[in-house]
């Protein structure tokens, strides 16, 4: 069996589930052309409009998610540019997708740790203090996850895009996902429920689409001058 | 002709998977026109061509593992034959490929056919370039024992294919000799797409008396499984230890060492000290890296390497002390160069920043070379005795039991003291059941004091 990046997908599936299908990703779309025309960063911050699961560029939705239940459910299962591994998004979730230009297709370890710097920066200015980097490209606030980021890397551009949980239905993450397959040192082998964290839970009453506003008004001026060009 | 190496993605990263082409052989794909997409832990990457051209040859398959430097594709572009590094071509927007290989490539040989005496590719800077293989070829270099780099390759652009790896082993300066190749040195064999598992089968059988191997029955049929390929950090592990396992007669040695005078220090100054980040969790690894040091300094067997095409011994001078750590994804071991020349606060504070490195997966590939000798430490989770495999081609390595509180015998009382239990694991070809237990003795004596840890620093 392969997905639809003619991958094998390992565990055999069962008849009748879904294959992942490319998300609603008309404004990465449009940011990527746009940078890749005049070569100035961008990015844009937008609560995720529905519920969907969304899997890494060679993720197996086999063995990440539940199928099954995300069919019973009607919830769609997409597939993103970059890679790691299952997500679960809601509108309780802040998109954040971050287009900047850099030569060749290398330098991800780099990329990862100076946009998330800039994204830790801008949070902490929009009354957000204390997010932190751990493993390789987790936002983390006093220990747990608070949101998850991914590269897709092609000639000349880094693709970025992390989903920051504002106030998420953490109960659907135990629903449609099982344990990941692989975890970042820090997880511990915690559940999604003693891993996971939301700004609400941390105690940001502010709604999804305010808090997304003012980030991105923190965060432009920090992109345009593309951290990754030091 | 121009042989295309998978790129330098990212400090830490070796590695990607295949996860789509978009070209077939034949066809003819423009210059940056995407080739194909591999995947790191959380990135993608779409590589372009570096080239125009017609797709001569794809070197894997959707779900295979490049390693940096490898051979992802050849470009015929009707031009002489070129080899170049993939990171160098693609690294500098505006300047095109084809100035780029011009100017820093090496330049593959053109002449078909074995070259054992080749030298290995030489580029302009003076620098060694990668041979272009492919993954599969490089994987029999290695089991062969092959610098993959100094076989002449006779496939296009100079690329070394899986014969030329063969005719090397048999002819090139490391062959075994006559009587050794007619006895146990035959060339192994790998299965790959025009290898059947039968051909596999019968010529493994073929070497090793009473050895069946079988295809692995359909699990399936017996109930619900779940299949996990075999990738990455595990798969590299996996190569190790069988190579290890196959090459190296093990023999184990186990002693117990007081350590009750070393702990109550190392506690106490790790009270002292709390989370002094220059002295990292002052963890009792560091303590047994400096004894080792000593005890290796006392038995350089130990700290030797056996190659057995050459028959000879290498005595290293050098003490590289590697540490398993336990990742997640499987086992790294970073490794503490020059641990002779270390405090044990250094060597602590080291080992605190490369576990962490380690864990994170962002160690630097440099990080993991080079090592002399291995440390495993179980206790943390427990245990009180292991058989370590010999991270090969080292000739040993130790295992720490957890610290238990033991009642022993101390002039002709019975008292509590923390014991440390050790399993020293070695290769038989070069040290005996004597060498090592005075190796563990002197570690015990060292590990027992903790005065005479302090004088090595």
């Amino acid at each position: 069996m392969t997905d639809t990046v003619g991958r094998s997908t390992g565990a055999q599936a069962p008849a009748g589930r879904p294959d992942p299908v490319a998300g609603p990703w008309d404004l990465d779309d449009a940011l990527l052309a746009a940078v890749h025309e005049d070569g100035r960063p961008r990015g844009v911050v937008y609560p995720h409009p529905t519920l969907a699961a969304v899997i890494g560029r060679g993720g197996d939705p086999w063995r990440e998610t539940r199928p099954d239940v995300l069919a019973a459910d009607a919830v769609p299962l997409y597939r993103r540019r970059g890679g790691g591994c299952a997500v679960i998004v809601d509108p309780g979730n802040l998109v954040c997708s971050l287009v900047l230009p850099l030569a060749g297709v290398g330098e991800i370890t780099r990329a990862f740790a100076s946009i998330s710097r800039e994204v830790i920066h801008a949070l902490a200015a929009v009354g957000v203090p204390g997010v932190q980097q751990s493993g390789v490209s987790d936002l983390t606030l006093a220990g747990r996850k608070l949101g998850g980021s991914c590269i897709w890397r092609t000639r000349g551009l880094v693709y970025y895009s992390t989903t920051l949980l504002v106030d998420p239905d953490l109960d659907a993450i135990d629903r449609y996902l099982p344990h990941p397959p692989r975890e970042p040192e820090y997880r511990r082998g915690r559940a999604h429920r003693d891993f996971l964290t939301s700004l609400r839970a941390e105690g940001h009453p502010d709604r999804v689409e305010d808090i997304g506003q003012r980030l991105m008004a923190a965060l432009a001026p920090r992109i345009a001058a593309n951290p990754l060009q030091d | 002709m121009y042989t295309f190496l998978l790129p330098d993605l990212g400090e830490g990263i070796a590695e990607g998977e295949i996860l789509k082409w978009h070209v077939e052989p034949g066809q003819e794909v423009g210059e940056d026109a995407p080739l194909l997409d591999v995947e790191t832990d959380k990135a993608a990457v779409t590589i372009p061509s570096p080239r125009a051209g017609k797709v001569a040859e794809m070197g894997g398959k959707v779900g295979d593992v490049v390693n940096v430097g490898e051979m992802i594709a050849v470009i015929d572009d009707g031009r002489a034959a070129e080899a170049t590094q993939a990171a160098e071509a693609v690294a500098t927007p505006g300047e095109s490929a084809a100035e780029d290989a011009d100017t820093r490539a090496a330049t593959a040989p053109q002449r078909p056919g074995p070259a054992p005496q080749a030298e290995p590719v030489a580029a302009t800077d003076g620098k060694r370039r990668p041979r272009p293989a492919a993954p599969a070829t490089r994987r029999l270099a290695r089991e062969l024992g092959v610098d993959i780099n100094a076989v002449e390759g006779s496939g296009p652009a100079g690329r070394v294919t899986p014969e030329d790896v063969h005719r090397f082993a048999a002819e090139g300066p490391f062959a075994p000799t006559a009587e050794a190749d007619a006895d146990t040195h035959a060339p192994a064999k790998t299965v790959d797409d025009d290898q059947s598992f039968a051909e596999f089968a019968a010529h493994a059988a073929s070497t090793i008396p009473f050895l069946e191997l079988e295809p692995l029955p359909d699990f399936a049929a017996d109930g619900p499984v779940e299949i996990e390929p075999l990738r990455s950090i595990r798969r590299k592990v996996a190569r190790k230890m069988v190579t290890s396992m196959a090459l190296v007669p093990h023999v184990a040695h186990m002693d117990d060492a007081d350590v009750t005078a070393l702990e109550e220090f190392r506690l106490s100054q790790r009270a002292e000290r709390g989370d002094d980040p220059g002295i990292g969790k002052l963890t009792l690894m560091s303590f047994v890296i400096k004894a080792v040091t000593a005890g290796l300094r006392a038995a350089p067997s130990f700290n030797a390497s056996l190659d057995p095409f050459k028959e000879e011994i290498v005595y290293k001078k050098y003490y590289n002390i590697g540490f398993a750590a336990d990742t997640g994804r499987g086992l790294v071991v970073p490794v503490i160069q020059g641990t002779d020349r270390k405090s044990i606060r250094e060597i602590s504070a080291e080992i605190a920043e490369k576990a962490g490195l380690a864990r994170e997966g962002t160690l630097p590939a440099e990080d993991m070379r080079g090592g002399t000798f291995t440390i495993t430490n179980v206790g943390p989770l427990g245990g009180t005795a292991m058989l370590p495999t010999i991270n090969y081609p080292e000739v040993a390595i130790l295992g720490m039991g957890k610290v238990q509180e033991k009642p022993v015998v101390r002039d002709g009382e019975i008292v509590i003291r923390k014991i440390l239990p050790l399993t020293l694991a070695f290769d038989h070809r070069i040290a005996d059941g004597a060498d090592a237990a005075r190796f563990v003795g002197e570690l015990i004596r060292q590990l027992s004091d903790p005065n005479l840890l302090l004088l090595e620093t």
